[in-house]
């Protein structure tokens, strides 16, 4: 099952051009968005070969209703506190 | 009354943009939230920073957590903000020094001012005065809860207050009901004054307010 893959990074927010495994672990899809920063493959993205997701979070977003296919989308992750 | 994590997203001059009070937030934490990341995106270019409580008494120092979201949020809207954390008693506000590669205290060289007040009230902190409202207009489940902490005494008033009905020194504080405040009613005449809690060593009559009632702080 294939999704499409939103990554949000440095201000700026684009779509990778080719779809991912909707299954893959989170890690991995860090990974994938990572590589394809620092390669410059993400549309509207500028490259960034030092770029680094860690402490990022995947949203997972199946097709339903008025929605066509699965997305994932590669945020910051937002929690305060704790220790 | 619960003691909760609370946020504040801000503009640059200080102004309160969200409120970020999730309902699966704790004392200790306010966890991850989509909703807030879409909070700062959208606002993201008059975005002054976000505050957040540690709702206790004590130096406001941030988290192996909040330090990492910090970064982790910079890097996502691609500019820096400024963090101020919030106990009950200090604000201190971070940000990060490009220099040296790590968050530092800022507060001195801080000149915006954001709702440090609302935003401990959200966060649980509420003086004993609007304890004792919250109990007269509430006298549910907030207001047990805060009766658990204070003692309902029983007895003649012995402040001098007389009677406002029929001018006699007959005032007694009476249990009126289990888990509510208590009735300050006149024995001679059966008026009742109003409510009351007992403050440490002050006793203070809610509904109504007294301009003779000793000061509860």
């Amino acid at each position: 099952m294939n999704a499409r893959l939103n990554v949000t990074f440095s201000g700026q927010n684009g779509d990778l051009t080719d779809p991912i495994l909707y299954d893959a672990t989170d890690e991995e899809i860090r990974q994938i968005a990572e590589e394809a920063i620092r390669n410059g493959s993400i549309p509207g993205i500028d490259r960034d070969e030092f770029a680094s997701l860690e402490d990022f979070v995947v949203d997972r977003f199946p097709a339903g209703a008025g929605v066509t296919e699965n997305r994932l989308l590669v945020r910051p992750k937002t929690p305060f506190g704790g220790i | 009354m619960e003691l909760n994590e609370t946020g504040l997203v801000f503009d640059a001059k200080g102004q309160t943009l969200y409120w970020h009070r999730p309902l699966d937030r704790s004392n200790r934490c306010l966890p991850d939230s989509r909703e807030l990341w879409d909070v700062l995106w959208e606002n993201r270019k008059q975005l002054g920073g976000v505050a957040h409580t540690h709702p206790w008494v004590g130096a406001a120092l941030p988290s192996q957590t909040d330090l990492s979201t910090w970064r982790a949020i910079e890097k996502g809207l691609g500019r820096l903000l400024l963090w101020p954390v919030v106990t009950f008693s200090e604000v201190r506000c971070y940000g990060w020094n490009p220099w040296a590669k790590e968050y530092e205290d800022v507060t001195k060289h801080v000149d915006l001012t954001f709702d440090v007040g609302m935003l401990r009230k959200l966060s649980g902190q509420f003086s004993e005065v609007e304890k004792l409202v919250l109990i007269a207009q509430d006298g549910g489940d907030i207001g047990n809860a805060l009766l658990k902490s204070m003692t309902i005494p029983q007895g003649p008033l012995q402040d001098g207050t007389v009677c406002t009905k029929c001018g006699k020194d007959a005032l007694e504080m009476v249990q009126h009901l289990v888990g509510m405040p208590g009735a300050i009613v006149c024995t001679s005449c059966g008026h009742k004054e109003g409510y009351y809690a007992h403050i440490g060593r002050n006793i203070v009559t809610v509904t109504p307010l007294r301009s003779s009632d000793p000061d509860t702080e």
